[in-house]
């Protein structure tokens, strides 16, 4: 399992490097620099040689490439204030190798195990967050915005507020619909969650984006008085002088509509994968054993055909991942929402290529820690499955 | 409580598809007694299995249903039962074994879960009690270190190996009725047998009645008491194993039997098929489903379905117009090309 | 809706009818029951027919001069009244059926070029994704070992790069590629040229599983065996048994290449303007909807759903004629 996961990782290396080199190398036979616009400036132009050369970008492709993976690579502070945190995820380190090494040969283990693995790990995290600060180097934004790892971790809270949301209607609603349609094959109710799920797919989220902006709040207010979701930003100006469920409150209103937009594709995806997935176990042999044994028919349903039925969706999920984040980058630029997609936008126009690198590589990173962890939750709810 | 296990009658279960209704079984009536070892035997697409699912009530509308009959275990209509007294019987008096052992098991819970399911849900007993009474049924199908083994996964099992612990489920509650459909087909030849061995046994050691469905009737001949034939959906030949072996009364029965290697009859060179494949259950010949294969149609045979009537010596039972006349266990089978079968018959009849 | 729903008991019965059907007659029969395909794909001729026909539609009925004579133009003129005044964002009307937007161009007109380069990024990129995914599926397929493992971990690369992230960097920078040509650069082509090359990935994978269990079949052996070329076992004996995923998956990317198209110009790095497509219309149009200018949207973007959606019930009822077996998509 671990040897498993060591591999996963370098495997998830080799494809960020190859990332890397393939946009590095894009922006750069654009042939567009990102001291560009600062030619029509008289007071700046002068600037451009100095600054070309402070960024070496006069320098040769492939030693702009090199002095760019290093500063992606190059750790740029590292504190620990006092031992407590190295501690956490010390015991977090012995716990998940413990839980490997003891075998206890029980069916509610091996979901403990995981479950108990992940709990301790985000325990220890959320500990030792505010304890060591730790930044990457990841070079400076063209723009004078600052560091780019400050840039992104500014941005990356917003986007995975967003992100979580969706995802969590998106399994929410997703999988529920899906099930209930499978056991209910061909009524009316099926049919239309198929012709939603179509339809649904078949829109750019763009559209739906706006569509819900007109209709949930534009149209809802006009007819209705009542300002029930808002269009634009993460929370109101008086955010801070609200009291905590006013608080939750503004949030909710600001986050529903944005996570709406892109949940939407999601439960589309999932309703259809989880049904065809669940008819496929309603007529598998084990189903007929479970009913034949007498149990009733709720618990057929829930205990053995739904576990079943869950575990190949927790693939779809992984590959989902990647379309979550396209749609924050389009979806974040609707609502104006100042997370990693706004930046991503930003720094595409104005080739601001050490943003853009950093973007689109810490989008490759979640991917690469998202599959990794699909296959381990893959292992945890199938049996079967070994890792080899 | 009356001497019959089980009586069903006038058994109709049809299916709809997109092709039209799906008449899988039509007009079955059988009786078994308790402990009787009865043998259902037909081609695939014969009815049988669909009779089997029809006992335990597992036909599920819209796509099927079990359009008249009555099946009546212990004195008591299932078909009128509640689904929640239904539930009491499957699995707790009447129990089902099937095909695939490979496939017979939910995969992601281990084999004492899912046998201890079984267990709870029909006796009442504590946990730790299932837990024994389940060991104790994987000692009896001679699961080896069954006490460790009780928290394995199936796929750590062989094929043999689960339909050890399948029969271990049927039987954990002691119920009245095991019904088997081709619980050895898909094993391997040299555990096949020491599988029906040792599922004939255990049921009779606790006086279970067993419903064998097969396609092979060597295996029936060897472990039954009764034997049923179907054919498309109709029972043709219902008896005394023995007699319907010696003395069959249905061309089709006499088709079966003649396409079996005979060890004692070794010296035969040729061996016997029936010809044609088996009528689409949506548009079914008129008169005997049987005609279009049988070498020893007549006029009649073509436009009235013959019902199941006593025939021959033994008092078995078979649905053909000419079983009286036929004497089929006097036809050579060698020369039973279609040809010389029907001068045979109809030298039999002149 | 078509589904795989009915047990195995029937399936068992089933099989039991024996009358004479060929190939082409099942697939004929299955897809005609899958009534939503049949209107789909009805529709696309429609769609498709207008699109061809585009430059014979434009002029707006009452508009007496404007466009007819230099009909291909005509999306990209501003209209004027007698008086010079242009005409901006009028609602829907006798002359102008489906309003003008804000740079005074008719909307219909505009739909209808749309519909062209829609369809053709499309239909561009199905091309391209069908040929190289094949290609590149049928080599690992046939060729185990290191073609096969190398061709896949490439493979692996492509489908592991973050979609949209990696064709917003593309298509910002394509205009700016200084050795493609003009008509690479701009427009139709160079977009369906990248998200064909994003997006064959998964079409490859799906080749070379079926190639993997084809080439081992009694049919492809007894064609070794009788002396076949590779060429041949290939062409003549694998491939024909493979389309069937082939095209299925194609349709699905005729319709992800249009959606994408659409979100790419959304952001401003589509099809560049004023060449239209749905997609740049409804992304302008989305942007005035909100001061209530509906049809600029409205039009646009319906044209755009309702095409998608055909390409997807198309895909939808060909997966189900073709291969009834197959219902659950794996990746």
């Amino acid at each position: 399992m671990l040897a498993y996961i060591v591999r996963r990782l370098v495997y998830g290396a080799v494809t960020l490097l190859a990332l890397s080199i393939v946009v590095f190398f894009l922006i750069q036979a654009g042939g567009g620099s990102p001291l560009d616009r600062l030619r029509g400036n008289p007071r700046m132009s002068n600037l451009i040689p100095v600054l070309t050369e402070h960024f070496g970008l006069d320098k040769p492709a492939i030693q702009q490439y090199l002095t760019w993976l290093r500063s992606f690579l190059s750790v740029d502070r590292f504190e620990v204030s006092g031992i407590s945190p190295l501690v956490a995820l010390g015991s977090a380190v012995v716990y998940t190798i413990g839980a490997f090494v003891i075998t206890v040969k029980r069916t509610w283990w091996r979901s403990f195990r995981a479950f108990s693995i992940v709990f301790v790990w985000l325990l220890a995290i959320w500990f030792a967050k505010g304890r060591i600060d730790f930044s990457l180097n990841w070079s400076q934004s063209f723009r004078g915005d600052g560091p780019v790892w400050d840039l992104i971790f500014g941005a990356a809270g917003a986007t995975f507020r967003l992100g979580l949301a969706a995802l969590t209607i998106a399994l929410i609603v997703g999988i529920p619909l899906g099930i209930y349609q499978a056991i209910r094959q061909y009524s009316f109710f099926d049919q239309l969650g198929t012709t939603f799920a179509f339809a649904t797919y078949s829109t750019p989220i763009f559209i739906i984006a706006v569509g819900l902006q007109l209709l949930l709040a534009l149209y809802l207010e006009r007819w209705t008085g009542v300002k029930l979701f808002y269009v634009a930003g993460m929370t109101s100006t008086n955010y801070a002088v609200l009291g905590f469920w006013a608080q939750l409150g503004d949030i909710v209103q600001h986050l529903t509509l944005p996570a709406m937009s892109i949940a939407l594709i999601s439960i589309a995806q999932y309703s259809r994968f989880q049904r065809a997935s669940m008819l496929e176990v309603m007529h598998s042999d084990y189903l007929r054993t479970a009913k034949a044994k007498g149990l009733p028919r709720r618990r057929v349903i829930v205990k053995h055909a739904m576990r079943n039925a869950l575990i190949p969706i927790v693939t779809l999920v992984s590959i989902d991942i990647a379309g979550i984040i396209g749609g924050a980058i389009i979806t974040e630029s609707i609502f104006g929402w100042p997370g990693v997609g706004r930046l991503y936008i930003g720094a595409i126009n104005a080739v601001d290529y050490p943003v853009i690198m950093a973007v689109v590589m810490a989008i490759g990173i979640g991917i690469v820690i998202m599959n990794i962890i699909a296959d381990i939750l893959y292992g945890v709810l199938d049996p079967r499955v070994r890792y080899e | 409580m009356s001497e019959n296990l089980l009586e069903v009658s006038d058994l109709r279960t049809y299916f709809s598809t997109e092709e039209g209704i799906v008449r899988a079984v039509e007009n079955v009536s059988f009786t078994m007694k308790r402990g009787e070892r009865r043998g259902v035997v037909g081609e695939s697409g014969s009815g049988k299995s669909v009779t089997a699912m029809s006992i335990m009530r597992l036909i599920e509308p819209p796509a099927g249903e079990i359009v008249t009959g009555k099946i009546v275990f212990n004195g008591v209509n299932l078909l009128e039962l509640a689904e929640d007294d239904m539930q009491e019987v499957r699995g707790g008096q009447i129990a089902m074994i099937f095909q695939d052992p490979m496939t017979a098991l939910n995969p992601v819970y281990t084999i004492g879960d899912q046998l201890m399911e079984t267990v709870l849900l029909h006796q009442d007993v504590s946990r730790s009690q299932a837990r024994e009474i389940v060991i104790q049924s994987l000692v009896d199908v001679q699961i080896p270190r069954a006490h460790d083994r009780l928290d394995d996964y199936p796929h750590q099992f062989s094929g043999g190996m689960r339909q050890r612990v399948m029969i271990a489920m049927g039987l954990s509650c002691n119920p009245q009725l095991l019904i088997a459909d081709e619980p050895t087909t898909a094993l391997d030849v040299t555990t096949q047998a020491q599988i029906l061995d040792l599922m004939l046994k255990l049921a009779d050691d606790r006086g279970t009645a067993v419903m064998l469905i097969t396609h092979d009737l060597g295996v029936v001949a060897g472990f039954c008491d009764t034997l049923q034939v179907m054919y498309a959906g109709t029972i043709v030949e219902s008896g005394k194993a023995d007699e319907i072996y010696y003395d069959p009364q249905h061309p089709y029965t006499w088709g079966l039997l003649s396409s079996m290697t005979r060890l004692d009859e070794a010296q035969r060179q040729r061996l016997h098929s029936v010809k044609g494949a088996p009528p689409s259950l949506i548009n079914l010949p008129k008169g005997c489903r049987f005609r279009p294969r049988c070498d020893f149609a007549i006029e009649v045979c073509g436009k009235a379905l013959p019902i199941l009537q006593p025939s021959g010596s033994g008092g078995q039972m078979a649905a053909c117009h000419r079983a009286e006349e036929l004497h089929l266990a006097s036809i050579d089978v060698a020369a039973s090309a279609p040809v010389d079968a029907r001068t045979a018959s109809q030298e039999v009849v002149g | 809706m078509p589904d795989s729903g009915r047990s195995d008991l029937i399936d068992a019965v089933e099989g039991l009818a024996i009358e004479p059907v060929t190939q082409w007659d099942l697939f004929w029969s299955r897809l005609r029951r899958h009534r939503f395909a049949m209107l789909s794909a009805g529709f696309l001729v429609v769609v498709t027919i207008i699109a061809l026909a585009a430059p014979l539609f434009t002029c707006p009925p009452g508009d007496a001069n404007q466009f007819c004579g230099r009909p291909l133009e005509s999306f990209a003129e501003q209209l004027k009244d007698p008086a010079g005044r242009l005409y901006v964002n009028i609602a829907p009307r006798g002359d102008f059926p489906f309003g003008t937007d804000e740079l005074a161009r008719d909307v219909l007109s505009r739909v209808v070029h749309g519909g062209r380069a829609s369809l053709l990024v499309g239909v561009l990129t199905g091309l391209l994704v069908a040929v190289l995914g094949t290609i590149v599926g049928s080599i690992a397929g046939y060729y185990p070992g290191p073609v096969d493992q190398s061709l896949m971990r490439f493979t692996d690369l492509v489908l592991g790069l973050p979609l949209l992230p990696v064709a917003i960097v593309v298509g910002r920078l394509l205009p700016e590629l200084e050795f493609l040509p003009r008509w690479a650069k701009e427009g139709v082509w160079g977009i369906s040229f990248m998200l064909g090359l994003l997006l064959w990935g998964s079409l490859a994978r799906i080749v070379r599983a079926e190639f993997l269990s084809l080439r081992e079949k009694e049919f492809v052996e007894a064609a070794r065996a009788a002396g076949a070329t590779d060429r041949r076992i290939i062409f003549r004996h694998i491939l024909p048994n493979a389309m069937s995923p082939i095209i299925v998956q194609t349709t699905l990317i005729v319709s992800l290449a249009i959606i994408l198209e659409a979100a790419l110009s959304f952001l401003g790095f589509g099809v560049r303007p004023p060449i239209p497509t749905w997609g740049g219309m409804a992304a302008s149009g989305a942007g005035v909807a909100v001061r209530g200018f509906w049809w600029e949207l409205v039009f646009s973007a319906s044209a755009l759903i309702m095409t998608v959606l055909a390409v997807n019930y198309i895909g939808d009822g060909l997966r189900d004629a073709l291969d009834p077996t197959q219902t659950i998509e794996r990746r």
